[in-house]
């Protein structure tokens, strides 16, 4: 039997977060951008949303779809790993097994995250 | 490697042959006398290190002592203003550079390799540099109180107050010069500890049976790696702004004073949870034990220390709500900071089902770490309430913020160590430390930090501003501060009991314990020598001893892996980073004069260098350097061992190159602090870019001229070429071509680094005239940094070659100097895109 090669199992454990923090990076990178260019003008809309403020909703939705992606896979995957052992699969697949599950909770708790670190551009003005 | 069967053969058959036992005795034997600085087995380097730390935070609590007898009554004059602000600065920076960091490695140099049943970590003399250069170093440091030369601009070191204008004199490079070095200690010991954790398991430990501390010391040592190369960039500009007048901070010259808050705050908030999740770790170890029940939701704490780790980098401007940073950039800052209490409190509560589910008995840990859970409760609390940007208007700066900050790290971090102090005392002598002094003293501690720091949030909130050194009467102040007064002498008398306690058991007072006085569950309970435990267990559970009761007594007769010396020297079994399977034997360094000589004269370095002596720096620099290679020289003798038996019909090779080699690992991270460090440079860059744009060229006529990008870009791609063809070579044994090959990619990659300076002299840019000439020479001069480096690297690969030590099958050396030299190449590339290409794109 082969060994897992680390930096993709790791990636595989730590995708949501990385995901999280591309978000969070991009979205005050965008707007600390923004303000200093005064870019915030021009608000449109019902909810008086910036561009700016729009991009960083775009970002958001991007990532939303990224971290969305990553849990219904991470889910599949821990499905599959019980179908197979529940046949009486291979053992030794604890390792797998952990960083499934840990796929799973963390794109969750990053769905989460990522939701909660946007909800402010619907409520607070962006430079002000 | 299937599950083993209970019942199942030992890895190795008993009885065991006398003369393995006595091997593994001389060779691990430890040095005596004097030379015993020369010892670098974490066992002894583990409590230097412990020990030190503790002897700072005596010192640093001895300045917060003096503080607070000078806050007892208003109008006091015990200290005069300019000593009380060397004395909060000394007492911030030494507590959290110099004991609270540094204290959470030592923890884990002298416990990891225990808890993984280890012989070692991986580069015990690179554990030992790190500790001799801190301990010099912090000596040094806290020296400069004595000589009126202390830093006094506060932990945070905030210019402009500290740039030259503000602070001439030497005070301030004592901060800079002298913490920015340590940090390069912070960094070794990751580097040591991530290796340690990933590589050196026993058999059949895979990741998910790795202790719950080794998570936390895996995910504060990654921390550390994104961290602190932040904190040392920031230290670096400032210093060379202070020496060289580069206006990085200067806002007439399109500099910012908050560049500095960013590049501090980007690691000085991560560096709490670098703080305290080991500690964390320490109190998920010791709560499964206090209560005989295994961890409720241990996968879930993993995830939630892992989760810290992240969300912590999306924290750090809540130190800057005050700063008049846009409204809704403060609300992500204030969302993120708010969810990072979610994963302290899955872990709060999975300890608090773990004491419930289980029978609970009372001993000195279990009190600290009953304590640790109120006294961070709180601290947690507050720290949701000055996450809320108006509350945080309010309390900023005030004492309400000292006693939330001294909640969360006396909390969080000095009760956990107490506990472990008491739980894990007899590693370090076989004896139990008092039940009658420990309680004692945590109830005067207990008592007193909450008599000293609850009163501070009324002081606060009544508008007491913090680092003033008095303040007038009847402002309602007066009886609050007297209290605090009280309350940080007794805490002081408990932390004396400690000491008294501890200097009993060293004396040789105290009950002898008995191989597992806790009934704990996991690994460093083994019997163990200075060569740690007889042989390596083979591991199938998380808490193995409370699942193989037999398992110690199999251990100690020799009945696992390895259980003896077989090339007659020091080594440990390397395994396999997910699934810890044994993959080879790594022999490993003794004592040598070589990390203690380099720690020393490192030291000196950049204590000449603080007091201006540039010239005479110079002598130790060379001498640091020069020891490294002294102890690297020998690290390799040259022997070649044919594959070895270590028990379970397994074989494994004695010499490992490529990327599996562990060094090849230490190499990788340390590119990606490395990495890191240009990042912070690159954000420098960006961020005084979008703050003075007008200091910016204007177009591609005040840019140099584009042949001379093409120009620099083909020189560094040939030098990494010629690097490759170097490597190929090696491969095939062709020295001579080799060496070739070297040499010519050295005159390729010297001729890039001065196509690229002249490139920009081209144009009269010079490092003071603003913040975009500053910010561009400082790429220029790190990039210089990195081609003196692979310079120094390169002559040691060619000397090794010289001296007949470097083959096809033996390239060790080779191959960490070809990944710094392609990184190097790698790294000259883009920074020459940004320099040429991002002015003409936004220009
Ligand atoms: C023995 C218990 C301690 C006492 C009585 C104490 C007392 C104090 C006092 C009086 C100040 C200055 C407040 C001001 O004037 O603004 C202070 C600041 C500070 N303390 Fe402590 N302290 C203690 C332990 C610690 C520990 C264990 C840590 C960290 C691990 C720590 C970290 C700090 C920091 C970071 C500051 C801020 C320094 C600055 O403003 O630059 N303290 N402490
Ligand atoms: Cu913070």
């Amino acid at each position: 039997m082969t060994e897992r090669s680390f930096v993709p199992f790791l990636l595989e454990m730590l995708a949501p977060f990385l995901v999280w923090g591309a978000h969070f990076g991009a979205v005050y990178g965008i707007n600390g951008i923004a303000c200093a260019r005064g870019l915030d003008a021009g608000a449109s809309g019902p909810v008086g949303i910036a561009p700016a403020s729009l991009a960083i909703l775009g970002v958001s939705a991007a990532a939303l779809v990224a971290v969305g992606w990553l849990l219904v896979r991470a889910l599949r995957r821990a499905q599959a790993g019980r179908q197979h052992r529940a046949e009486g699969g291979s053992p030794g697949r604890d390792a797998v097994d952990f960083a499934r599950w840990f796929a799973a909770a963390g794109a969750g708790a990053a769905l989460i995250a990522v939701l909660w670190v946007t909800l402010p551009v619907l409520q607070v003005p962006a430079c002000a | 490697m299937t599950r083993p069967q209970p019942g199942s053969p030992l890895p190795s058959p008993l009885p065991r042959p006398a003369e393995e036992l006595e091997t593994l005795r001389r060779v691990w034997r430890p040095p005596g006398g004097l030379a015993i600085v020369t010892a670098v087995n974490n066992n002894i380097i583990g409590l230097f290190y412990i020990g030190t730390a503790l002897l700072f935070f005596v010192m640093a609590g001895l300045l917060a002592l003096a503080m607070r007898a000078q806050l007892a009554v208003p109008g006091n004059d015990l200290l005069d203003h300019g000593t009380y602000n060397q004395f909060f600065t000394v007492h911030g920076t030494g507590m959290m550079f110099l004991f609270a960091v540094p204290m959470v490695e030592a923890i884990g140099v002298f416990l990891l390799p225990a808890m993984l049943a280890a012989r070692d970590l991986p580069f015990p003399r690179l554990s030992a540099f790190a500790f001799w250069a801190y301990f010099f170093g912090g000596i040094a440091f806290f020296c400069s109180l004595l000589f009126d030369a202390a830093p006094d601009g506060g932990w945070f070191m905030y210019p402009p107050l500290t740039g030259a204008r503000f602070s001439p004199g030497i005070n301030a490079d004592f901060w800079l010069l002298g913490i920015g070095f340590i940090e390069i200690s912070a960094i070794a010991g990751a580097i040591e500890i991530v290796v340690g954790i990933l590589r050196t398991r026993p058999p059949g430990m895979s990741l998910d049976k790795l202790p719950v501390y080794g998570w936390a010391m895996l995910v504060m040592a990654g921390m550390i790696i994104f961290a602190f190369p932040a904190v040392i960039v920031a230290t670096l500009l400032l210093e060379v702004e202070r020496v060289f007048a580069w206006p990085f901070f200067q806002a007439e010259l399109g500099g910012d004073p908050l560049l500095w808050q960013h590049l501090f705050w980007f690691f000085g908030h991560p560096e709490v949870y670098i703080i305290f999740l080991p500690a964390a770790g320490l109190v998920s170890m010791m709560v499964p034990t206090i209560a005989q029940h295994p961890l409720i939701g241990h996968r879930l704490i993993v995830l939630a220390l892992v989760g810290t780790g992240f969300f912590s980098f999306g924290l750090w401007v809540h130190h800057m709500f005050a700063t008049g940073i846009p409204s809704l950039s403060l609300s992500f800052f204030s969302a993120a900071s708010m969810a990072v209490a979610v994963p302290a409190g899955i872990q709060v509560f999975s300890w608090i089902a773990t004491l419930g589910r289980g029978r609970v008995r009372m001993s000195v840990p279990a009190l600290f770490v009953l304590g640790f859970l109120f006294i961070f409760v709180l601290g947690g609390l507050t720290g949701v309430m000055v996450a809320a940007v108006p509350f945080d208007w309010q309390a900023h700066d005030s004492y309400f913020v000292v006693a939330h900050l001294h909640y969360v790290l006396i909390g969080g971090m000095v009760f956990p160590m107490f506990a472990a102090i008491y739980y894990w005392w007899p590693m370090v002598n076989g004896r139990l430390l008092s039940k009658r002094l420990g309680t004692a003293a945590f109830w005067l501690m207990f008592g007193g930090f909450n008599l000293a720091f609850f009163p501070m949030h009324l002081t606060g909130l009544r508008g007491m501003p913090r680092r003033v050194y008095t303040y007038p009467p009847d402002l309602g102040w007066d009886w609050l501060n007297l209290a605090s007064t009280v309350g940080a002498f007794v805490f002081a008398a408990g932390v004396l009991a400690v000491l008294a306690d501890i200097a009993r058991s060293v004396l040789g007072h105290g009950e002898r314990a008995s191989p597992n006085p806790w009934r704990a569950g996991t690994l460093e309970w083994l019997p163990n020598e200075y060569f740690a435990t007889r042989s390596i267990p083979r591991v199938s559970s998380l808490y193995p001893l409370w699942d193989a009761p037999d398992l110690p007594r199999q251990v100690e007769a020799g009945g696992h892996f390895l259980p003896g010396a077989p090339t007659r020297r020091r080594e440990t079994i390397v395994t396999s980073p997910v699934e810890a399977r044994p993959q080879y034997l790594m022999p490993m360094p003794g004592p040598h004069w070589g990390p203690f000589l380099a720690g020393l004269f490192t030291a000196a370095h950049f204590l000449m260098l603080t007091v201006q002596l540039y010239t005479l720096s110079i002598v130790p620099g060379v001498l640091a350097i020069a020891m490294v290679f002294w102890w690297l020289w020998e690290l390799d003798k040259g022997e070649d061992f044919p594959p070895q038996d270590i028990g379970g019909g397994i074989r494994v090779p004695v010499y490992v190159q490529g990327p599996r080699s562990h060094s090849w690992w230490a190499m990788a991270v340390l590119l990606l602090v490395d990495g890191t460090a240009f990042a912070c440079l690159l954000f420098t860059y960006l961020f005084l870019w979008t703050v003075s744009p007008d200091v910016w060229p204007a177009g591609p006529a005040a840019l140099p001229a584009i042949w001379r990008l093409a120009a620099g870009l083909a020189l560094w791609a040939a030098a990494a070429g010629a690097m490759a063809w170097a490597s190929r070579a090696l491969a095939q044994d062709r020295h001579w071509r080799m060496r070739l090959g070297m040499l010519l990619g050295l005159v390729l990659a010297g001729a890039a680094m001065a196509t690229d300076v002249t490139a920009q002299v081209s144009t009269g840019l010079r490092g003071s005239d603003s913040a975009y000439g500053a910010t561009v020479s400082m790429l220029l001069a790190y990039q210089s940094f990195h081609l003196a480096v692979t310079v120094l690297m390169a002559g040691y690969t060619l000397a090794r070659s010289a001296a007949g030590r470097l083959a096809a099958r033996r390239r060790v050396t080779f191959d960490n100097t070809m990944l710094f030299w392609q990184y190097t190449c790698a790294q000259g590339t883009a920074m020459l895109l940004v320099l040429h290409l991002f002015p003409r794109l936004t220009g």
